[in-house]
């Protein structure tokens, strides 16, 4: 066998293995016949030497078969991860969103509720404006009753919006400690 | 020789004869095969999990005749490796010595 025909069958022998690490592994054999070659030595003589290929990929192999096996699983905790993320989000689309949706929604509009009813008030000007003094003290009443109540709820929303906004939190970072337990295991 | 048994040897005498001097391959495989009867092309998938494992480090060098060549060097964490290695073989071959002696002397 000559030395063309050794580098030709090991390198069909490692098919498998990829080529960066292919061209590294046959670049020592390269290098192995270059400088016997320059000590005198025939390639038959370097080839008898350097043995069986299918025993070198054999070695080669196993060896390269088990560094991946490791990085597998590396590999393995990246897709259980992105799984971890996604049926997560799932979750998140199905049971979560839609009544975050409907409490957000609900939360908002008594907000703005608040808000008029505090600045009630103010609708007393037209009223002057269009009907004069007509039933004046009742509107008067009316509206400081109204007002009043728009203070009062103000005060619960500020409190609400407080209370949504720390579960909102406590449940994003919930979200991520489950995305990163995923990772680490 | 046992197949098997000389490929674990292989490897402390690949690291003993790179602690005393960096060497390239080839020198390498003279080296052994001129006491331990091996196949050279199996010296290199030693020294590729050796080099993964770091218990040897690669450079390229120049010489005067030829192309560049890969020397391996020992690390420290090859040295220690080695030690190991030549303290559990002490302890081995002369349990073996031991047997041989009480059974054919």
């Amino acid at each position: 066998m000559s030395r063309n025909e050794f580098i030709s069958q090991l390198e069909s022998l490692l098919e498998s293995v990829n080529q960066a690490d292919r061209n590294e592994i046959i670049y020592d054999y390269l290098e192995h016949f270059d400088i016997g070659l320059a000590n005198g030595k025939s390639e038959e003589e370097l080839v008898k030497e350097l043995g069986d290929p299918k025993v070198i990929a054999k070695d080669l192999l196993a060896d390269y078969r088990v560094t991946k096996a490791e990085e597998d699983k590396s590999i393995g905790n990246m897709y259980k991860a992105i799984l971890a993320t996604f049926s997560l989000s799932f979750f998140n689309i199905v049971f979560i969103v839609g009544p975050v949706i409907g409490i957000f929604g609900a939360y908002l509009a008594l907000s703005i509720a608040a808000v008029v009813l505090t600045i009630s008030p103010l609708l007393l000007i037209p009223q002057v404006i269009i009907y004069g003094f007509d039933n004046i003290e009742l509107n008067i009443f009316a509206t400081i009753l109204l007002c009043g109540i728009g203070i009062l709820m103000s005060i619960g929303m500020i409190h609400t919006g407080r209370f949504l906004y720390n579960v909102t939190l406590r449940y994003i970072r919930f979200n991520i400690r489950v995305i990163k337990g995923g990772k680490a295991k | 020789m046992n197949v098997q048994f000389k490929k674990g040897v292989l490897e402390l005498c690949v690291l003993v004869l790179i602690s005393k001097k960096d060497q390239y391959g080839y020198e390498l495989a003279q080296n052994i095969s001129r006491k331990i009867e091996v196949a050279d092309g199996t010296l290199y998938p030693l020294l590729r999990r050796l080099t993964k494992e770091e218990y040897l480090s690669t450079y390229l060098a120049e010489s005067t005749e030829g192309p560049a060549r890969k020397y391996y060097s020992l690390t420290e964490k090859g040295t220690d490796y080695m030690n190991l290695l030549v303290k559990e073989w002490n302890q081995f071959s002369s349990a073996v010595n031991d047997f041989i002696e009480e059974v054919l002397t």
